[in-house]
């Protein structure tokens, strides 16, 4: 059987670049939507080694008992500092009670400087421990933030 | 453009000036033909005009970009997963701010709002901490180190009871952990 060549064409091939760019941009817009902006995220460091018997005793010069009472939802009901000093829920007049302890000083050292210890009731919301821990650390002004309490550490869990 | 209105109806294509017509060969004669040239006055110096090839955009550029694009959103979807949990909403403080060094011996400990522990996509009680840190233990002293030099980051839901928190510290306390970091997210 003779078959008939047909005269294949030389001609120069294209890319079809559309088709591509289709699919690409269908990528990029399937990335661009699933994309979530999540905030940045940071730390507070708290150091709390195991107290044992015989340890021998913070060597902190200012020891602040921070006290938070909560109501019977979890929600904050009472600041109290070193068992008398009552902020009721303002945590900006707390922040500023501990400005005026510590701002005098020199600035927080990581061996002697005030320490916080927080005494809280056990069901309230670990968002009010954050606002607790945020207004004793320090404070932003500008775009700096103020350092004034970095030793926090937890009481023993009240029962 | 002018010429093809003369034309057939067949022929569409579009005769610039500048370029040559290959139909406008055999139709010189026609007197409705008509050349570009034919508009300028006897007097006009003619200048010979290149015959420029079709323009054709260079897509290269632009497919190089679209692809780092892609390749961008890729990478940042993989990492925000590694380290999240879709189940514990942070709360967020102020003074949040990205940790500049990288931190030691990391463990990632996450808190749902019902006080359930998620540890390396394991939901386990607070009972399974032991044997679920166990292993992490062992790397550490094969690497050396002891439980003090690891870093316990805790991601605690925003409303998960604090006395919940609290324990979880206490049993990492007597796995020996000193160092703990609180994390939040920042204030927008």
């Amino acid at each position: 059987m003779k078959f008939r060549h047909s005269r294949s064409q030389h001609d120069k091939t294209e890319l079809s670049m559309t088709s591509m760019i289709d699919i690409v941009f269908l990528l990029l817009v399937f990335f661009v939507m699933t994309f979530k902006i999540s905030a940045q995220e940071g730390d507070f460091n708290v150091k709390m080694p195991l107290q044992e018997s015989g340890a021998p005793a913070d060597n902190t010069q200012l020891p602040l008992k921070l006290r938070l009472k909560a109501d019977a939802n979890g929600n904050l009901s009472e600041i109290v500092l070193n068992d008398t000093q009552s902020f009721g829920t303002d945590w900006e007049q707390l922040r500023g009670y501990v400005v005026q302890l510590v701002g005098d000083q020199a600035g927080p050292t990581d061996e002697e400087g005030p320490e916080v210890e927080i005494d809280l009731d056990t069901n309230l919301h670990y968002v009010h421990v954050i606002e607790a821990i945020t207004a004793v650390t320090g404070y932003r002004s500008g775009n700096d933030i103020v350092r004034l309490i970095d030793r926090i550490k937890f009481a023993k869990k009240r029962e | 453009m002018i010429g093809a209105q003369s034309r057939p109806a067949d022929v569409t294509h579009l005769v610039t000036p500048g370029r040559t017509d290959p139909l406008s060969h055999s139709r010189q004669e026609r007197p409705t033909c008509f050349k570009h040239t034919d508009l300028l006055p006897e007097n006009t110096m003619r200048i010979k005009q290149s015959t420029a090839p079709p323009a054709e955009a260079d897509l290269t550029p632009m497919i190089d970009m679209t692809f780092q694009l892609i390749a961008f959103f890729m990478v940042l979807i993989n990492f925000s997963q590694s380290e999240q949990n879709d189940k514990v909403v942070l709360p967020t403080s102020e003074l949040a701010k990205p940790v500049d060094a990288p931190i030691e011996f990391p463990i990632i400990v996450h808190m749902t709002s019902t006080g359930s522990i998620v540890i390396g996509g394991d939901e386990i009680g607070l009972g399974g901490l032991r044997s679920r840190l166990a292993p992490e233990l062992s790397l550490l002293t094969l690497e050396g180190k002891t439980a003090r030099d690891a870093n316990i980051i805790i991601r605690g839901h925003r409303a998960v009871p604090g006395g919940q928190v609290q324990d979880l510290i206490s049993k990492c306390q007597e796995l020996g952990f000193e160092k703990f970091a609180l994390r939040v997210k920042e204030e927008i």
